[in-house]
């Protein structure tokens, strides 16, 4: 998890300074800006503590597919965002051509 | 109908809408592998620009999905402005537009604030919903297919923070090398 990106857009949607996010947590600006640009990493309590004072906080879910295959994202992040979604539009010309397809010799299927 | 999300945002583009790309097409450029046939958009809601909206829209043929064949309404500004979320069919495939997406309390402005622009060639640069604001969407909708891609965007946000560590490993080994080559030579 990228805890610097998590905090910057928290402090950012409370409309909170770095400089004030630190007054209203006791935890000092330098800290919060190395924490910001992923330089620091925040125990868990102190990572709750900041996001608590922007109004949020840090939620345990249930992974439902922690399994989940990552091939596919590893090979569209080695892609151009043009090449991205040239693919997203063959896939759905496939998909419009699938469904489309009925089975030779059969009707009403 | 062909679905081409490029002909719809090109289109908004030359036509100056303010708009964040969402959905399926914003969770493909970050790198989500499931497939959509919806462009989906967030639009900023003063009346000009939907205005402007309304002037894509039409040129691109579009069609009200959930209002039933026998009602009429017409495609103007002040009739997008009267509904917060707005499907079409359009001669460029399904296109959304949602007004208030659920989980983002400061709508499109906060949007557009996070918002990241991916070029998509041939000149077409579109303000691209960030991440985690995809990932906030997707967990105050809540039904079970937004659960599952929600999991699957969390999937992404860790590869991608997986490649960039390595991308920045890489640069400071390479940095380091370059220093004691140098080191050496003096």
């Amino acid at each position: 998890m990228d805890f610097g990106r998590l905090l910057r857009l928290a402090r950012r949607r409370a409309g909170l300074s770095q400089r004030q996010l630190a007054e209203r947590t006791g935890v000092a600006q330098p800290t919060i800006a190395r924490i910001e640009l992923g330089v620091a990493v925040p125990r868990v309590d102190t990572l709750d503590r900041l996001l608590g004072a922007c109004g949020e906080t840090l939620e345990v879910m249930r992974r439902e597919a922690v399994d989940f295959d990552r091939t596919l994202i590893r090979r569209l992040l080695a892609m151009t965002p043009e090449e991205r979604v040239a693919c997203l539009i063959e896939e759905a010309a496939t998909l419009r051509r699938l469904d489309e397809a009925h089975p030779v010799g059969r009707r009403g299927l | 109908m062909a679905y081409d999300p490029l002909r719809a945002l090109r289109l908004l583009q030359r036509r100056h809408v303010r708009f964040v790309v969402i959905g399926g097409v914003a969770a493909r450029l970050w790198g989500s592998p499931t497939m959509t046939n919806v462009t989906e958009i967030c639009c900023r809601r003063e009346p000009e620009n939907l205005d402007r909206l309304a002037g894509a829209l039409r040129e691109l043929g579009a069609r009200w999905r959930d209002v039933r064949d026998d009602v009429s309404l017409r495609l103007e500004g002040a009739t997008l402005a009267a509904g917060e979320n707005c499907r079409f069919d359009t001669d460029a495939g399904p296109l959304d537009v949602l007004g208030e997406p659920a989980g983002i309390g400061g709508g499109f402005d906060e949007l557009r604030a996070n918002a990241t622009d991916f070029d998509l060639g041939k000149g077409l640069v579109v303000p691209v919903g960030d991440l985690e604001d995809l990932i906030r969407m997707k967990r105050a909708a809540g039904r079970p297919t937004d659960r599952v891609e929600l999991e699957v965007l969390i999937a992404v946000r860790e590869e991608r923070d997986s490649a960039w560590r390595q991308e920045s490993t890489a640069a400071v080994r390479e940095r380091d090398d370059q220093a004691g080559t140098a080191g050496d030579r003096l």
